[in-house]
């Protein structure tokens, strides 16, 4: 595979991309961690460090040329971080293991094979038994995605505000769809939705910024 | 209800914690935190730690596989399988602080370096080019 040509000025390079790291305040950082540790919810991925390292790692990747997500420096970095790690969180299209395999044979060189090279990194491609472990870890997940659900929803169950506002989300309503039908005014929405994640914090303590 | 609508459900609900905490001053950042009795500067400090780490890694496996496609003319050097010694590699790093002291800055704004912290950086540089390897008489 051909390296994608990037002449742009916009592309951020690598040294461009660490300076951006370096410059990111504490508050960033930790609005990271903590946005990192909520889109855990439905996804894959085991922990905030995870996502991080995988965001940094195709950001980095594109930085030098090869596939991966572009920082275009037009964007506010905070902004492309978060929408990365959402992207990433959320492509439930591939599996971790696919994604990993997938990332490794992007690294194939004149001099390795796809294969040598995973060999090399310790992996391997997956086999009957990997794809049966997947589908059994993917209905894990969603398992485990209906039992958040369940317990979001009863936990809120006494929030009258706040169960209009999970319903919203649930049924794909907008903001002022949820605020017209629930009579709430914005405040009363926007403290309520402080309430649902200040709820979602104390309802999973485990997966929350320590 | 299917696996997959239960996920968009979950994944909804997730995305609406994500905005409210977006819209978060500093200030209402660091009451929460302290709220929560979380150390906002030492998980700060980690994040940074884990993202340099991240991306020094990916140079160095891009390096190790040879697959660089550098924008400039400029050729990148491989990096030497044996580092010279770290007060070396911090002189030559700061050579490069010296040529371009934004890069040194940033550095610096980090606060902890780690001995880990220079290498990677010098393993970097190397890669990039900034370093030259084959000038330093180690």
């Amino acid at each position: 595979m051909e390296p994608i040509e990037q002449d742009d000025d916009d592309l951020a390079t690598p040294d461009e991309l660490r300076q951006a790291i370096e410059s990111l305040s504490p508050e960033e950082l930790y609005k990271l961690h903590k946005t990192a540790t909520y889109l855990l919810f439905g996804s894959e991925y085991q922990s905030a460090h995870d996502l991080l390292n995988e965001t940094i790692m195709r950001a980095m990747n594109a930085a030098v040329g090869e596939k991966g997500r572009v920082w275009r420096k037009s964007v506010n970095f905070m902004a492309f971080l978060i929408m990365c790690m959402r992207g990433i969180a959320n492509d439930s299209a591939e599996s971790f293991q696919q994604t990993r395999v997938r990332r490794i044979e992007e690294l194939a060189t004149e001099m390795h094979s796809g294969e040598e090279v995973l060999a090399i990194k310790g992996h391997r491609h997956a086999s009957h038994e990997d794809v049966v472990i997947e589908q059994e870890e993917a209905q894990e997940r969603a398992a485990k995605a209906k039992a958040d659900a369940e317990a979001i929803e009863n936990h809120f169950a006494n929030d009258s505000q706040v169960s209009w506002l999970i319903m919203g989300c649930k049924d794909g309503l907008a903001p002022h769809e949820v605020r017209e039908l629930s009579e709430m005014t914005q405040t009363e929405y926007d403290t309520a939705k402080r309430r649902f994640r200040r709820g979602l914090d104390k309802l999973f303590p485990g997966r929350r910024a320590k | 209800m299917s696996s997959n609508k239960t996920i968009q459900e979950i994944i909804s609900l997730r995305d609406a914690a994500i905005e409210d905490l977006l819209s978060l001053s500093e200030e209402e950042l660091r009451a929460e935190a302290k709220q929560d009795g979380a150390d906002l500067e030492a998980i700060a400090s980690e994040t940074k730690r884990l993202m340099r780490e991240a991306a020094a890694s990916t140079l160095r496996l891009r390096m190790t596989t040879s697959r660089i496609k550098p924008r400039s003319p400029a050729v990148p050097h491989q990096i030497s399988m044996i580092r010279p010694s770290l007060e070396r590699m911090k002189q030559l790093v700061e050579q490069v602080f010296a040529s371009n002291p934004s890069a040194g800055l940033a550095f610096r704004q980090g606060k902890m370096q780690s001995d880990g912290d220079w290498q990677s950086l010098y393993d970097d540089y190397v890669a990039m080019g900034a370093i030259k390897p084959e000038d330093d008489k180690y």
